[in-house]
């Protein structure tokens, strides 16, 4: 943010284990999103190590995070406008090179997305909040990856189309997904997380089992201040 | 006396004195040459200040050697009112071609000057009976003023009526480019809606620009004509632009001697290479491209950071700083800001639904909610960057629904943006003087004339800007650069900004975003110091401790419709508030 | 008379033809890349000169000559960009505008160097007897150039819609960070881009230099025209370019037959200008769409 050199994030330190949902809470710019985009390698951090499966993955560029398997579902969707949701999917599976997505994967992908087999030949830019959240999603793991990153995916939907997010998200992890997820709805996030990180002024203030932070107060004064 | 100065005297004399020393003929027609590409490049170098290249620049050209030439041939007026009347011409048609295009930016602008002129070389082509077409015009008058026998004659008269044209034509551009014209011009290309937001119109000052190159071209040609005495419609030709953009780009763009460094060095080395004729295009080209590629600022940016003497002597501040004029309290009308129904919507999505608010005067109210409730939104309404679909906006009683931006701000409602916004490559100080623009009242003749009235005001701008400088507490960093300061300096000077047209109103658009705890209470403080000058201030936070700490009241929105308004304490208590953020969390079960 | 008027409209849209392939890279480019190509007509003369060299001058099989031009164009195109564009992407908009007018100068210039500016014709394999269909009399080499220039167009709106590097493009047209997030290697896309919009260049200068002359200067008049084109289409849209480019071969066709020859290559910037004033998005453009 800003012009020029500024430290946005300032030693923020996570861990994320293979199999678990963990969310990053806050309220807004508090650097979550910031942190997100580290990781995924569209930011370059100017000091710090990103270690994943063993390897070391900050300062690669974007498309060679999602090679290694971390795939991420950005703040606000963004859907390709003028493609058709067919087209966003394979899109997602652009990265695996020619072999692609084979008719199989789309098969999954449309079997957890029913919705989306609908409007396969409808454009993406036609599509509701929530249609297009789910495709955003679908799209991600159509690149088979590994861990997935979602930057606010309740932003700006109805609640019933929250819901039915969520419901996606957790079927998912029940899959077996590895899931960081950056939320600003704290309560919906924490029923479904392990663990969580509360981010204040790009440092985590708060961290813990997702429980325990449910009904703290520390929690409710990051957000409400009282 | 500054050593600039002295040095522009040398010069001044220098060139007057030149043909009375024996120079050959041949170096004055170089010379006149290069007067009249300067005046050329001097035009589009002012355009291309605000920001738009005019590729099609020497259609003006050719239009006013047209113009001056066919007026003193067919008409048989002297060329002194001819040479004016193809000024005007000239100035008349960028005042028509600006109006359909200016609207147009960036590549749209470029494309379309270039077509226009193509457009102008086909008819000066085609049209026979008025231009001779391919065969050219011979045989226009030299140069009189006002009789044949007061003809001018020779290669020194005609010198001495290009210093002339060229000093005019320096003071003009230096007149405008030094003046608040020039930050406008700037702040117009570097932020164009933090431009508008403080008062400044982007179409008035790009056009501005425009007329006065064109003016400068159309004079440029007039000479032209009356010297060479031949016109051809090569005067069209592209070839023409390329060299006065290359005269621009390599002379220093954006700078008032730039011009004039480009148009002497392009118009002597290619004739000192004159074995290169057969190949000065070429070398042009590759000049060119080097140039852009690793000196895009140009000889004279290099030259003054060669010459620099280390920093510049600050400015002397007049006053000590401490006082500023705030905006006038707003008169009785109270609200100050109020908006009825305000509804917007996106496609089939309301981002804003039938908003009611008020802001009393003096008063500090904040505009809460989770992110994607509508807010900026709201705040775009209000500034006037977004027209409702529905309901009205209202400051200190009048109407201002939908009006452009500068308008409002020049009305006294000031935005602050969301994210740092700032004029990047200006200096701090500059950023903030830019922002005074709306104060000023002398005319453009006062700028032209540097008239004690336009001085008396420029110096008083300066210390108001001193002097918002001192309250943000940025006075050490008044020359640096804007992009250089950090986060929270950078804040700091966007709300100089926002300070800078004396607003009655001030929106402040998530003002602690980014900025830690200290930076946060420094913020606060200086929130109520700007109240406490009478401003009623509109703020949208996301930072509670600030937003409970410094506001009268808050109001609440969630997915664009109020939920809820009060004092701080009872907002933090209400339950769909307390919903709204953190969720309801009984939407699903844990697995 | 309506004979007259379709052998008019013939001849439009194989010029028109030629006028959307120039169209449609220059608008692929600055869609994707947001440059605006100014060195554009350079990389039509270079292709008809290309197209020269090998066959008129060297006694390669025509077919291959055209081949192989329009290849060399697109390696000319990707080393442009490559050399030149890429340290230039994060400057602001006047600078890479201002290398490719740069650009432009220098291969002209160099042309005229290394060829003379004289016009030359390309004695292609084609009869020069008119073929007949119907009321319409096409000479052959016409009918050669229109149906490669509706094969290339075809061809490249095909390619642009269904492979996967079609797709990669698409998207960093439509979003380049979320393309980089779904792997796309922008800046061999960026490279990638420039070559493929050179050889549509190249392409329609070796066929509109068949059809005609080739000389030096040809491309300072297809540039503008092609400018014409994608302003009337609106910047970045593919398909609009196509059928600007269309339009344009068929207005100046008919202009030229009923108007006046003289002021045909007028008619296009005239017709900008209204449509500018009437449509400042063009007419598929979308609002909003400046710098």
């Amino acid at each position: 943010m800003g012009y020029g050199p500024v430290e946005v994030l300032h030693g923020v330190s996570l861990r994320v284990a293979e199999g678990e949902l963990v969310c990053l809470l806050g309220a807004n710019g508090a650097g979550k999103s910031t942190t997100v985009r580290t990781i995924s390698g569209l930011l370059r951090p100017t000091s710090g190590a990103i270690t994943f499966r063993g390897e070391r993955l900050d300062g690669r560029p974007a498309h060679a995070v999602l090679r290694r398997g971390i795939a991420q579902c950005p703040e606000g969707r963004r859907i390709f406008p003028e493609m058709t949701v067919q087209e966003n999917l394979e899109m997602g599976a652009y990265v695996r090179g020619h072999a692609g997505a084979g008719p199989d994967d789309l098969e999954r992908v449309f079997h957890h997305f029913p919705r989306l087999k609908e409007r396969a030949r409808q454009l993406g830019g036609t599509l509701s909040g929530g249609e297009q959240q789910m495709l955003a999603i679908a799209r991600a793991l159509m690149s088979a990856p590994r861990l997935l990153l979602l930057d606010e995916p309740s932003l700006g939907l109805a609640p019933t189309m929250v819901e039915t997010v969520f419901r996606v998200i957790a079927e998912i992890r029940r899959q077996g997904m590895t899931v960081l997820m950056v939320e600003q709805n704290a309560a919906l996030a924490l029923r479904m997380a392990d663990r969580a990180y509360v981010m204040e002024s790009g440092r985590i203030a708060l961290e813990g089992a997702a429980r325990d932070l449910l009904d703290n107060a520390d929690v409710r004064r990051a957000y409400l201040g009282g | 006396m500054s050593s600039k100065a002295l040095l522009g005297i040398v010069a001044a004399a220098l060139l007057l004195v030149l043909p009375l020393l024996g120079v050959d003929d041949y170096y004055l027609h170089l010379l006149i040459m290069g007067g009249i590409f300067f005046l050329l490049s001097a035009g589009m170098n002012l355009l291309l200040a605000a920001g738009q290249l005019n590729l099609g620049h020497t259609a003006f050209f050719g239009i006013g050697a047209y113009a001056s030439g066919l007026l003193s041939l067919r008409f048989d007026l002297s060329p002194v009112f001819t040479l004016p009347a193809a000024a005007l011409v000239s100035g008349l048609v960028g005042w028509l071609l600006g109006m359909v295009t200016l609207r147009l930016r960036g590549a749209y602008f470029v494309l379309v000057t270039i077509g226009f002129a193509e457009v102008i070389r086909l008819v000066a082509t085609n049209w026979m009976d008025l231009t001779q077409g391919p065969l050219g015009l011979a045989g226009v008058p030299p140069f009189n003023l006002g009789a044949e026998r007061f003809a001018l004659a020779g290669k020194r008269d005609y010198y001495y009526l290009m210093v002339l044209l060229a000093g005019a034509t320096l003071w003009v551009t230096a007149r405008l480019l030094r003046s608040r014209v020039g930050r406008a011009l700037r702040a117009v290309r570097e932020n164009e809606s933090l431009a508008e937001s403080s008062g400044i119109s982007a179409y008035h000052h790009t056009m501005l620009a425009m007329v006065v190159s064109c003016l400068l071209a159309g004079a440029a040609g007039g000479f032209y004509a009356h010297y060479i005495t031949f016109l051809s419609p090569e005067l069209f030709g592209f070839q023409n632009t390329v060299t006065m953009a290359v005269m621009v780009v390599a002379g220093g763009q954006g700078t008032v001697l730039g011009p004039a460094v480009g148009a002497l060095v392009f118009t002597f080395v290619p004739e000192l290479l004159r074995m290169a004729a057969f190949y000065r295009m070429l070398l042009y080209g590759v000049i060119l491209l080097l140039v852009v590629m690793f000196m895009p600022q140009g000889l004279v940016f290099y030259l003054r950071r060669l010459l620099a003497s280390g920093t510049p002597a600050p400015g002397e501040p007049t006053s000590d700083g401490a006082a500023f004029e705030a905006g006038a309290a707003a008169p009785a009308p109270d609200p100050a800001l109020s908006l009825r129904d305000v509804t917007v919507r996106f496609g089939g999505l309301a981002a804003v639904e039938g908003l009611d608010l008020d802001l009393a005067r003096g008063e500090i109210l904040a505009l809460i909610g989770p992110n994607g409730a509508g807010k900026s939104t709201a705040f775009n309404v209000v500034t006037g960057f977004q027209p409702p679909d529905a309901g009205r906006v209202h400051f200190v009683g009048a109407d201002i629904t939908a009006e452009p931006p500068y308008r409002i701000a020049e009305r006294g409602l000031v935005r602050m943006f969301q994210r740092t916004s700032l004029f990047p490559d200006a200096a701090v100080l500059d950023n903030v003087l830019t922002a005074c623009h709306r104060l000023a009242r002398t005319g453009l003749l006062d700028v032209l004339l540097m008239t004690r009235l336009h001085r008396i005001e420029e110096q008083r701008l300066e210390d108001r800007a001193r002097a918002i400088l001192a309250f943000v507490g940025l006075s050490h960093k008044g020359d640096e650069l804007a992009r250089s300061l950090s986060c929270g300096e950078q804040r700091l000077l966007g709300l100089a900004i926002a300070l800078a047209p004396a607003p009655s109103v001030l929106l402040l658009d998530e003002p602690a975003a980014g900025l830690n705890a200290v930076e946060t209470g420094r913020l606060m403080r200086l929130i109520e110091g700007i109240r406490a000058r009478g401003l009623s201030i509109l703020l949208v936070e996301h930072d509670m401790k600030l937003v409970m700490g410094v506001c009268d009241r808050v109001v609440v929105l969630n997915y664009g419709v109020k939920i809820a308004e009060g004092t701080p304490a009872e907002i933090q208590r209400h339950a769909e508030v307390i919903r709204a953020y953190l969720g309801s969390g009984d939407a699903l079960a844990r697995p | 008379m309506l004979a007259e008027l379709v052998q008019h409209v013939v001849n439009g849209l194989i010029l028109g033809g030629g006028y959307a392939l120039m169209g449609m890279g220059l608008t692929l480019i600055f869609g994707i890349m947001r440059v605006v190509n100014f060195a554009h007509g350079e990389l039509f003369m270079l292709g008809a000169f290309f197209l020269y060299t090998l066959f008129s001058l060297g006694g390669v099989n025509f077919f291959a000559a055209c081949l192989l031009a329009v290849a060399g164009v697109a390696l000319v195109g990707a080393i442009v960009e490559r050399l030149i564009l890429r340290r230039l992407r994060d400057q602001p908009i006047e600078i890479p505008m201002l290398a490719m007018v740069a650009l432009s100068v220098i291969f002209q210039n160099a042309a005229i160097l290394l060829w003379d500016p004289s016009p030359k014709t390309v004695r292609h394999p084609f009869s020069p007897v008119p073929l007949t269909f119907g009321p319409i009399h096409v000479v052959a080499i016409r009918v050669f150039a229109g149906a490669v220039a509706v094969a290339l167009i075809v061809g490249a709106h095909l390619f642009i819609q269904r492979t996967r590097l079609g797709r990669a493009m698409r998207a960093t047209f439509q979003d380049t960070d979320m393309a980089r997030l779904t792997g796309v290697d922008v800046d061999r896309i960026y490279m990638f881009t420039f070559g493929f919009g050179a050889a549509l260049a190249g392409a329609s200068g070796a066929l509109l230099g068949a059809v005609f002359w080739v000389y030096p200067a040809m491309g300072d008049l297809a540039a503008l025209k092609s400018f014409a084109v994608v302003i009337m289409g609106g910047l970045g849209n593919f398909p609009g370019a196509i059928v600007g480019g269309l339009l344009l071969g068929v207005a100046e066709s008919l202009g030229a037959g009923y108007i006046s020859s003289g002021y045909k290559d007028a008619i296009g910037f005239v017709l900008i200008i209204l449509l500018l004033v009437w449509r400042p998005q063009g007419l598929f453009g979308k609002k909003g769409l400046s710098r």
